[in-house]
């Protein structure tokens, strides 16, 4: 990673990390503003079904806490790998459904939602590849255990 | 570092991809559970026709009438397509729809041997023409309605949404008008959608049949809406398994977890009763199933399992609805036409 100076690295992994916060909140905020929409849709799901509920609650939760911890500069290199791991997780449910499932279902409301299946598993892999470029490129500190 | 940070990665990515793993193989939806029932598989039951092309989507079945099939289509209200039994030939037929006659998508069309019907539940409208001139006029202002059947003359059975339930009605267009059937459709869960199903006129009978979609019943009734059996499918499903929510936002009360379908289509001739079956049975492998529709079949005079048929998929596509005129099965494949002989 010697091609970029320090700069320009740092410059890029703010951009990185302000697109995912931009994501996340945007997601959350459209989740938690029509909770019962989302909770529905949730459980027509086949994957999540039994769990609507839970999940409903969790996934604007969680995002919310990675975007804040991503803001803060201590915790951002950590943040990063827990959003690198969000959308994976999202990915793999989105690959299950459209592999595994005996059905698709409508696309889950709120973000995006006009995308198709497809889309959105392209989307997810886009930020997939800004996590991992932000990771790697992520300048090494002397408080940095790795 | 950079290799450490990579181990890290890939480590986050399987987790996550373990947690999905773990949470499909927990999930309801994709358990297969055993269905507890068998289905009897008869060879050569069905023997394949001619297929036709219309290449154009939207179609549906009309009606049966002298050896032709009519279908109409969603987005030609004044046109119908009159099919020869063999799908040779078609032919257009024009229908005279008074001018500013405004339809909603969910109009149906209905053809007999002496009259063809435009009917739309959500106007409500029903127009009525003779099939030698088909000029259509309204004959009657029926109530709100979301299914219709002709029963000869100027008889139909309806069903309506009265008092956030599902009834059946029969309808005159004379000025006896509509006449609740007493408690035929018996609520599970909400009234609306758990006693949702399929309307079927056995034809040359007086008998009508009510299939619902998410349990294992159907009944039998004569065009008076008097209950002569109550049937049971083969599956066990006696319960809907449905669960509805309403939605403020949108003022809209919906399915809230994915709908246990037990029959799709149904259609009937004058013997048997056809159910296209949404079940697994306990004899057969969900491999199987893949690339077919099962077709159950009941005894229209008591009820009585027969036997169940395969209806292959055509070009990719599932069967989308079917009728039985005598011993041909037509089903719709999209925009694909196909005709099968029965051998029973």
């Amino acid at each position: 990673m010697k091609v970029m100076n320090l700069k320009a690295k740092t410059v890029t992994i703010d951009g990185i990390s302000a697109l995912f916060i931009l994501l996340f909140v945007y997601a959350a905020l459209t989740k938690v503003m029509d909770y019962q929409k989302f909770r529905i849709e949730l459980g027509k799901s086949p994957l999540l079904n039994s769990y609507a509920k839970i999940i409903a609650i969790t996934i604007p939760g969680i995002e919310l806490l990675i975007s804040l911890l991503i803001a803060i500069k201590q915790f951002q290199y950590y943040a990063l790998y827990l959003a690198f791991s969000l959308m994976a997780v999202f990915s793999a449910y989105i690959v299950a459904i459209l592999k595994f499932s005996p059905y698709v279902p409508c696309s889950c409301g709120g973000i995006l939602q006009n995308m198709t299946w497809t889309q959105h598993l392209i989307f997810n892999m886009f930020f997939l590849g800004l996590g991992v470029a932000a990771i790697l490129l992520y300048p090494k500190r002397p408080k940095n255990l790795l | 570092m950079m290799f450490k940070r990579i181990l890290l990665l890939v480590v986050c990515f399987l987790g996550s991809v373990f947690m999905v793993i773990l949470l499909c193989f927990f999930s309801d939806g994709f358990r297969h559970n055993k269905n507890n029932f068998i289905r009897l598989l008869p060879p050569s039951k069905v023997t394949p026709g001619n297929i036709l092309d219309f290449k154009t989507q939207g179609w549906n079945f009309a009606g049966y009438s002298s050896d032709s099939i009519y279908l109409g289509n969603l987005y030609t209200p004044d046109r119908l397509v009159k099919v020869d039994s063999e799908l040779r030939d078609t032919l257009a037929v024009k229908l005279g729809i008074p001018n500013r006659t405004k339809l909603t998508k969910g109009y149906t069309n209905l053809v007999d041997d002496s009259s063809v019907y435009t009917l739309d539940g959500n106007r409500p409208l029903l127009l009525a023409g003779n099939k030698s001139n088909r000029v259509l006029a309204s004959a009657s202002k029926p109530p709100f309605f979301t299914q219709a059947i002709h029963t000869g003359g100027n008889s139909f059975v309806l069903r309506v949404v009265q008092a956030g339930q599902n009834k059946l009605v029969t309808y005159r267009t004379d000025s006896v008008g509509f006449k609740m059937a007493a408690k035929l459709l018996e609520k599970q869960v909400d009234g609306i959608f758990c006693t949702d199903g399929n309307l079927v006129k056995v034809p040359n009978s007086n008998k009508i049949i009510y299939v619902y979609y998410y349990r294992n019943q159907f009944i039998c009734t004569d065009d008076n809406l008097n209950l002569l059996y109550k049937g049971k499918t083969i599956d066990t499903v006696s319960h809907a398994h449905i669960k509805v929510d309403y939605i403020k936002s949108l003022n809209e009360t919906t399915i809230s977890s994915p709908p246990l379908y037990v029959n799709k289509q149904s259609a009937a001739n004058e013997k048997y009763l056809f159910i296209h079956s949404a079940l697994i049975a306990d004899n057969e492998v969900a491999e199987s199933l893949e690339k077919v529709s099962v077709i159950d079949v009941y005894a229209v005079k008591d009820g009585k399992y027969q036997f169940s048929f395969y209806l292959p998929d055509f070009r990719g596509n599932k069967i989308k609805d079917f009728r039985v005129y005598g011993q041909s099965l037509y089903a719709l494949y999209d925009h694909y036409l196909y005709k099968y002989q029965l051998n029973f």
